[in-house]
This record gives structure tokens, C-alpha cells and sequence, in this order.
């Protein structure tokens, strides 16, 4: 059976009974066809189909068809009530008589009949989604997460924003360093997936939006940026048209026909966010955008801007105790809920400075450490999150130090032989260190199977320039 | 502990700015396209080291020697206007202004200025340089900004001024084997300022020279480019074969290579040389090749301007009007954004041809005015005359079909 609720399965059951008394009706009647489904709209396109009324005709007929036919396997008389019924258009006495049965137990076969057919419906839509979503996903990164906290009506409201079908066609996240905008976004676009609320997805990493010589980028040029990534993901390989407003004129054109769902990670337009966003707001509909961006979002017509909060004690503490487990602090994993209610008066809910005191933990004793962290939360969050990173980096080995002083010069994530370089470390003495950095949540590794790239947070290397080597930010 | 006040950067990272210097030193020794690409995947911990290394005068020497190492790439890969500002911050922190390398580097950022069409800043860099390089008496540096000059005024369409200093910085170039790659460059601008007054042959003979010289020097960049030219010069001597053969050398050579703009440089005078044998299409089809985001990301204006201009014209062949219109409009306001006044003229006298031919003489008059005004700049200019010749023409013609007074010009 499926996850439906009885509503919407006794909806189809009606939809898939009026689809079937059309089957020899070429009426155009949006309900008479059932091409909310997921598979007639394939058989469409393996058709050809277009938007004749006998073409989604031949894409409903052909859906019902395939599920009688498999249907008949285990239930060949309903089958064979339905297609005397529907397919060769008798009537209730024609096929009593014809199979010598009472009206009454044909109309019962009849309703059994569609239950099933019903039922078959649904496992199919639920297996396609289910494959979609699989090879959706493959589009995303891999997830940073094996659990979240604290966001469940966080994911709740983003997820009902996205699903559905009108305004705000633009959302942000928005939400200061190291409270898991990109965590939360993936849950989200992982579950509406899951939930065939998109076809289609576009997941696009922004990053830094200044130049080299450190001026920010104008909100025009950013949006190019992500017009020309959206061009190459939606047309692999065609030709880019010449003009800007060719190219927005493609991409509007595909976000338009279907339904996609645009995430736009870590944008930091710096300058004028608004002025981006109604450019993407005009790409949208029925395609929507979620953004993640520290910076908030002016209020405006059809964008939303939802805010990223910081976790509660009790989902501060569930978070600590989970995370604990999961890389061995068992101290912590068994900390009292007092003990954890002191962390959290000094550091607050943000997940990436509980982490770091977590592992920080399982070196330093709790008043060691509470004592370093002299003032109460609230403070100055960036302050905060320096007492927490000097508490971590004292807890750090001679060669944790060295790499992790090196890594402000990688601007992105580096491979291991950079790291060599710029470390001045040994190759024995280098897989130690990124093993201490990563188990503190110093550093951040990505890569495959076949290749490791390493890089810090930017709250880490904000930590590292201010507070260890003493050089301006850019 | 929080700030201490102390500014001191830490030693540690001192030699790790240097370590990391030295690793992209090694990394970009012999520069080549293939190695561009491979930088291109790390362009920003690159960018990072320099960013860092000109902060400290301990590592200024090591990164102004990167900079000037990578210059190439950077150029190459349209990234210039990012290092302006970078080349900028390296003459400021210059710990000593009286050395090769700091004239070194007044020379590249005035060829950063000068793509940024930044005309009297580049002029002055160069000025500087060539002060210096005097008053240091090193050949050297001497002849890279005799060739610089030769290169600004090339742009300024000053052709005795180019021929001079190309024909300095190559007799100072010819004593040294080691300054071979600067005789390649003289070459390259001599051949050019042969073109500028249509001199074809000897242009075919300048850029034949560097064809040899950067095949020597086994750099294929600079080799495409000479190719391209070269076959550019056959075009205009209506040698469609030789010109064929120059520009699939050229795009052979570039084939692997991610070097957008000059990749660009070679679909669009094939798509000149189809235009001049009249194949409409297939000039249509190599203009539309080009990738125009990656030009306008590497703010390449010009040449993404010039693409708009030769649409226009293939579809002012083609008559289809509304086609050309658009893309020389695109076209004229890129190369008024750019004060680009000889292409400009170019572009709004084919707009008038364009308006004249579709119906739309009104509209056409001002647009020939403009041009021939534009034009008029460049006497020594054998394309700008023939130009000024057709558009006055056609100009004095539509004047006359809609019964108006010549004298207006």
C-alpha cells in the first residue's frame, strides 16, 4: 500500500473511474485524463504526445492499459470486467449477461476492479518518484548531515513555500555563518524530490562574489554568473546565445515550461540583493528559487526571506549529545543536561561552534573550557565564536597548528599537495593533522572516491586571520 | 584571549606565503596552454598567495615575480581585470622603485590599462618604464617597453610613432638571443601597423617573422595568434586559400586549449574570410560560434562588439533587416561604451546601409552623418578611407533621393 492519506487515494480512485468511462471519448477535459500522474506525463513524452485531446487520451489509455495488464495477473476477472466496461464500451447488463453475472455483482467487480487499478497507480507513481528523486539527487552534493535538529518546522515552512503552486516564487534563507543554511536547504530539496513537487533541479554553488582586488561585484554581473551556470545545466552543451537578454529569454523559456526547482547556494551579493532577486523572480514561476545567503533580503512582492534561527538548549543539546556519539566524545554523548546547559549559556544554539566545543571536549575539561569562554551568551556572536576557536586551537598538536595556520591561504579547498607545500609538513606528518582538524571541525574535506580537496569555514579563517596570524581581512 | 593589539603576522605563515609562492613559481615556469587550463582549476589559491605575498616586503620580490611569471595566463584566460587592481598593490608596496622588476611591472600594468582601455594611464606606465630602463641602462627592460609604446600607440592608431619604437625594441632585441621572445612581439606589432595603413606585403612579412621566432620559442599561443593575423592579411589580399590554411593552423593549435578569446579571434576572421567569398551561412554559423558569455565575463567588449557588428552585416547580406538592426545596435552600443571611434563609425555606417535598404531613409541620414564625422579621424587609415567612401556614397545617394541639399558635410 501506499503513504497516501484516504483522501487523496479515494480522489484518484474517482479520477482513475472517470478516465476509464473516457476511454473511447477524445474530450480535452483536464479531469476526464489523469495527467496529474507522473507516468501518463512520461508516456506523453515517449509519445510525442502534444497537447491534442487524442494524444493525452492515447497517454492516459496507455497508462491504464499497462496497469490492467499487470493488474490481470493476479486478478483476471476485474480485468476483464473493466475492459468489457470501459474499453469496449458495454453497458453493466451487456457484461452480466455476458459473463453470467448479476448486474449487482458485475457493479462490484466493477468497483474492486477500479480499487486495485487504483492502488497499482499509486505503488507505480510512488516507485517512479522514488527513482526520480534518486537521480535528482545525484545532482546535489553529498549531504554534510546524518541528522538535523531543530529545523523540523523550519523544513516544514520551506518545504510548504516551495510545494506550492503560487507566490513567493523566490525564497532565501538567510542566516549567519554556521547555522546549516546548506544542510537545511538539501533536506528540503531532498524531501520535495521525494515528494515529485519538481521534475526537475538546478543546484548551483555561488560562492565569492568579489574580485581578486577585493571589490564587490555588481549585482548584475553576479546575475550573469548564474544565468550562464543555469544555461550550462539546463542545456548541456548548446550554444550560448549572444545577447544577455537572449540567454535570460532561454533560461526563462525552460523555467517556465516546467517546474523546476533552483537552489542557489551560498549567495553573497553583497551589493543591492533586491535588485538580483527580482531578476530571479522573473525567471521563476512555475520554477522557484532557494536561496541561502547571509545577508537579509528586503521585503518584496513574491520573494520571502525566511529566517534561520539558532537552536534551543534542547535542540542544543540533542545536537551535542548526537554529534558526540557520532565521533566518539563520549563524555559529552553522557553530559548531564545540566552540564550541556552551561555550554549553551556561553556559546548559544549555532551548530558549528557546538560542534567545534564538543571536540574541543574531548580534550579539555568542562570548566576549563567554560572558564575560557569568560562571558555569557549573548555576546557578540563573531566574539563568541573566537573564545570557542581559541579553545579548540589550544587543545591542537604542534602540527594541527602548523596546517591549520597555513590554510588562510586557500581560497578554496586545496589538494593534499598543497597543503604539503604550504604547511611545510611531512607526508607522515600531514595525515595526522587533517585527521585532528577534521575530528575538531577545523577542516572541511570534499572530494570523491579518487580525489580529496581541503579547506577551513570562513568563520574558521576569520578565526585564524584576526586572532592567530594577524592580517586584515579582505 | 582575544586581540592583543599585536600586528605582527605570524612567521609561520610568513614561510608558508613563501613555500606557497615558490610552489606556484615551479608550477608556472614554462608557461604553456595546457598548463593554463590545469591553473585555471586553481586560479584562486594562486590569486590568494599573491594577495597575501604583496602584503609583507619579505615576500614582495618573490610575488612580484609570480605575477609577472603568470602574467601570460592571466591575459590569456581574460582575467586581466581582476589584476589590475593586483599590479596596482604591488607598485604601492614596492619596497624599491629604481629596479628591473619594478619597471617590469609598470610595463604589464600599463598593458592591464590598456585593455582596460585605460589610455593615458597606460601611457604613463610606459613612460615611467622607459625612464627607468634608461636611467637603469638595461637592454632588457628597454626593449619590452619599446614595445609596449609600440603597442599603446598601435592603439592610437599613431603609425609612425608604433613603427619607431616596434622597430627599436626589435634592432635592441636582435643583439641578444635571450631577448628573442620580445623581437616575436616587434614582429607582431610591425606587422600590424602594416595592416592599419594596407600595406599587405609588408605585413605578410612581419608575421611571418614571428610565426618563426614563437616556433622557435615553442609558444603556441603567441604562434596561434601570429597564425590568425597572418591569415587575416590573406583575406584582405583575397587569398581565401592561404588565409584558410593560416586560420586552421591557427584553430589547430588552439583546439585543446581553453583560451576563450583568442579561440573567438580565430571563428571570427573565418568568419570574415566566408563573408568575403559571400557564404553567407557559413559566416553566419562561425560568427555564431563564439562564445559571447565567456567574452563578456573576461570583459572583452570590443571583440564581443566586433562579433555583433559582423552578424549585422552577414544579415544585412542576407537582408534580413531586423536581424542586422539588432546586432549592430548591440554592436554600437558596445563600442560607444568602449569610445571605440573608428569600429563605432563602422557599425553606424552599416546601420544607415542597413535603414537605407529596409525603407528607413530618415532614419539612416543621421546614423551616415555620424559615421563619416567618426571616420574622418583616421586619414591614415586605409580601411577607415574606404569606409568613408562607401558610406559617403551611399550618404550623398539617399540625400538625393529624398531631395535634400549635399552640402551638409
Amino acid at each position: 500500500m501506499n503513504d497516501l492519506p484516504e483522501n487523496e487515494a479515494s480522489d484518484l480512485r474517482g479520477a482513475v473511474h472517470k478516465a476509464l468511462s473516457h476511454w473511447t471519448k477524445n474530450t480535452a477535459d483536464p479531469g476526464t485524463l489523469l495527467i496529474e500522474l507522473v507516468a501518463v506525463q512520461q508516456a506523453q513524452s515517449e509519445l510525442g504526445a502534444g497537447e491534442t485531446p487524442s494524444m493525452l487520451r492515447a497517454a492516459t489509455n496507455k497508462v491504464l492499459q499497462e496497469a490492467m495488464a499487470d493488474l490481470e495477473k493476479r486478478a483476471p476477472r476485474v480485468v476483464d470486467v473493466l475492459r468489457q466496461r470501459f474499453v469496449y464500451d458495454k453497458t453493466l447488463k451487456e457484461v452480466a449477461n455476458m459473463m453470467n453475472f448479476s448486474t449487482h455483482q458485475i457493479s462490484r467487480m466493477q468497483r474492486d476492479g477500479i480499487e486495485q487499478l487504483t492502488d497499482k497507480l499509486l505503488a507505480q507513481e510512488e516507485a517512479i518518484g522514488r527513482e526520480r528523486a534518486r537521480s535528482l539527487e545525484s545532482v546535489l552534493p553529498p549531504p554534510t548531515y546524518t541528522r538535523l535538529f531543530g529545523v523540523d518546522e523550519l523544513c516544514q515552512e520551506l518545504t510548504a513555500l516551495l510545494a506550492t503552486p503560487e507566490a513567493p516564487w523566490v525564497v532565501a534563507l538567510v542566516g549567519m555563518g554556521g547555522l546549516g543554511k546548506t544542510a537545511v536547504s538539501d533536506w528540503v530539496t531532498r524531501y520535495l524530490l521525494k515528494q515529485l513537487s519538481f521534475s526537475h533541479l538546478v543546484w548551483i554553488k555561488a560562492g565569492a562574489s568579489h574580485t581578486m582586488g577585493g571589490q564587490a561585484e555588481p549585482p548584475s554581473l553576479t546575475y550573469e554568473k548564474i544565468l550562464n551556470q543555469l544555461l550550462a545545466q539546463l542545456f548541456p552543451g548548446a550554444r550560448t546565445p549572444l545577447d544577455v537578454a537572449d540567454r535570460t529569454m532561454k533560461v526563462r523559456q525552460a523555467l517556465k515550461a516546467r517546474p523546476y526547482l533552483v537552489v542557489i547556494d551560498n549567495l553573497e551579493a553583497a551589493e543591492d540583493t533586491s535588485i538580483l532577486l527580482n531578476y530571479l523572480n522573473d525567471l521563476a514561476q512555475p520554477s522557484k528559487f532557494l536561496l541561502t545567503t547571509r545577508i537579509r533580503v528586503a521585503k518584496q512582492a513574491a520573494i520571502r526571506d525566511v529566517p534561520l534561527d539558532v537552536l534551543s538548549f534542547a535542540d542544543s543539546a540533542a545536537f551535542m549529545r548526537h554529534h558526540a556519539a557520532e565521533t566518539g566524545v563520549t563524555a559529552v554523548a553522557q553530559a548531564t543536561d545540566e552540564d550541556l546547559q552551561k555550554v549553551y549559556a556561553k556559546v548559544g544554539g549555532n551548530p558549528l561552534a557546538l560542534k567545534i566545543v564538543v571536540n574541543v571536549l574531548d580534550m579539555l575539561p568542562l570548566n576549563r573550557l567554560l572558564d575560557g569562554l569568560t562571558q555569557n551568551y549573548p555576546t557578540q556572536v563573531l566574539e563568541m565564536y573566537m573564545r570557542i576557536y581559541w579553545q579548540a586551537w589550544q587543545t591542537l598538536s604542534e602540527n594541527g597548528r602548523t596546517l591549520l595556520k597555513a590554510m588562510p591561504l586557500t581560497r578554496e579547498p586545496a589538494d593534499v599537495d598543497y597543503l604539503l607545500v604550504i604547511s611545510g609538513l611531512s607526508e607522515n606528518a600531514i595525515w595526522p593533522a587533517i585527521e585532528e582538524l577534521r575530528q575538531r571541525s577545523l577542516l572541511e574535506v570534499e572530494g570523491d572516491l579518487h580525489e580529496k580537496r581541503y579547506g577551513i569555514h570562513h568563520l574558521t579563517d576569520t578565526f585564524l586571520r584576526t586572532e592567530i596570524i594577524h592580517i586584515p581581512m579582505t | 584571549m582575544l586581540d592583543d593589539g599585536q600586528d605582527e603576522p605570524d612567521p609561520d605563515y610568513i614561510r608558508s606565503i613563501r613555500a606557497g609562492l615558490r610552489y606556484w613559481q615551479k608550477k608556472t615556469e614554462t608557461m604553456q596552454a595546457g598548463q593554463a587550463m590545469w591553473l585555471d582549476g586553481q586560479r584562486f589559491n594562486l590569486n590568494e598567495a599573491v594577495v597575501q605575498g604583496l602584503r609583507y616586503p619579505e615576500t614582495w620580490q618573490d610575488t612580484a615575480l609570480l605575477l609577472l611569471q603568470t602574467f601570460d595566463f592571466s591575459e590569456w584566460r581574460g582575467y586581466w581585470h581582476e589584476w589590475t587592481a593586483v599590479f596596482e598593490q604591488a607598485l604601492a608596496a614596492a619596497p624599491d622603485q629604481q629596479t628591473v622588476v619594478y619597471g617590469r611591472l609598470q610595463n604589464r600594468l600599463g598593458q592591464l590599462y590598456r585593455l582596460g582601455h585605460r589610455l593615458p594611464e597606460a601611457e604613463a606606465q610606459h613612460e615611467a618604464a622607459l625612464v627607468l630602463a634608461q636611467k637603469l641602462a638595461n637592454d632588457e627592460l628597454l626593449a619590452i617597453t619599446y614595445n609596449c609604446l609600440a603597442e599603446y600607440h598601435l592603439e592610437q592608431r599613431d603609425v609612425d610613432q608604433t613603427r619607431a619604437f616596434a622597430q627599436a625594441a626589435l634592432d635592441l632585441a636582435q643583439t641578444r638571443p635571450s631577448l628573442e621572445r620580445i623581437a616575436a612581439f616587434a614582429h607582431f606589432s610591425l606587422g600590424k601597423n602594416e595592416e592599419f595603413v594596407g600595406n599587405w606585403p609588408a605585413a605578410i612579412d612581419q608575421f611571418q617573422q614571428a610565426i618563426q621566432t614563437w616556433l622557435s620559442l615553442n609558444n603556441n599561443v603567441y604562434l596561434a595568434r601570429s597564425w590568425a593575423k597572418l591569415g587575416e592579411i590573406y583575406a584582405n589580399t583575397s587569398e581565401f586559400d592561404l588565409a584558410q590554411q593560416a586560420f586552421e593552423e591557427a584553430g589547430a593549435i588552439l583546439g585543446p586549449t581553453n583560451n576563450v578569446k583568442d579561440k573567438a579571434l580565430v571563428s571570427l576572421r573565418l568568419g570574415v574570410l566566408y563573408y568575403r567569398q559571400k557564404k553567407w551561412a557559413r559566416a553566419e554559423t562561425a560568427f555564431l560560434e563564439i562564445d559571447p558569455v565567456a567574452l563578456r565575463e573576461q570583459n572583452e567588449l570590443d571583440l564581443l562588439a566586433t562579433v555583433y557588428n559582423n552578424l549585422g552585416n552577414v544579415y544585412l547580406e542576407m537582408k534580413r533587416w531586423d536581424s542586422a538592426a539588432d546586432h549592430l545596435n548591440l554592436a554600437i552600443a558596445l563600442f560607444r561604451e568602449r569610445e571605440n571611434a573608428l569600429e563605432l563609425g563602422n557599425s553606424l555606417g552599416t546601420l544607415a546601409s542597413v535603414y537605407a535598404q529596409d525603407g528607413k531613409q530618415e532614419g539612416a541620414l543621421p546614423l551616415y552623418e555620424e559615421a563619416i564625422q567618426l571616420l574622418r579621424q583616421f586619414p591614415q587609415s586605409q580601411w577607415a578611407q574606404k569606409l568613408l567612401r562607401e558610406f559617403g556614397a551611399g550618404y550623398e545617394k539617399l540625400r538625393e533621393a529624398l531631395g535634400k541639399d549635399t552640402d551638409k558635410q
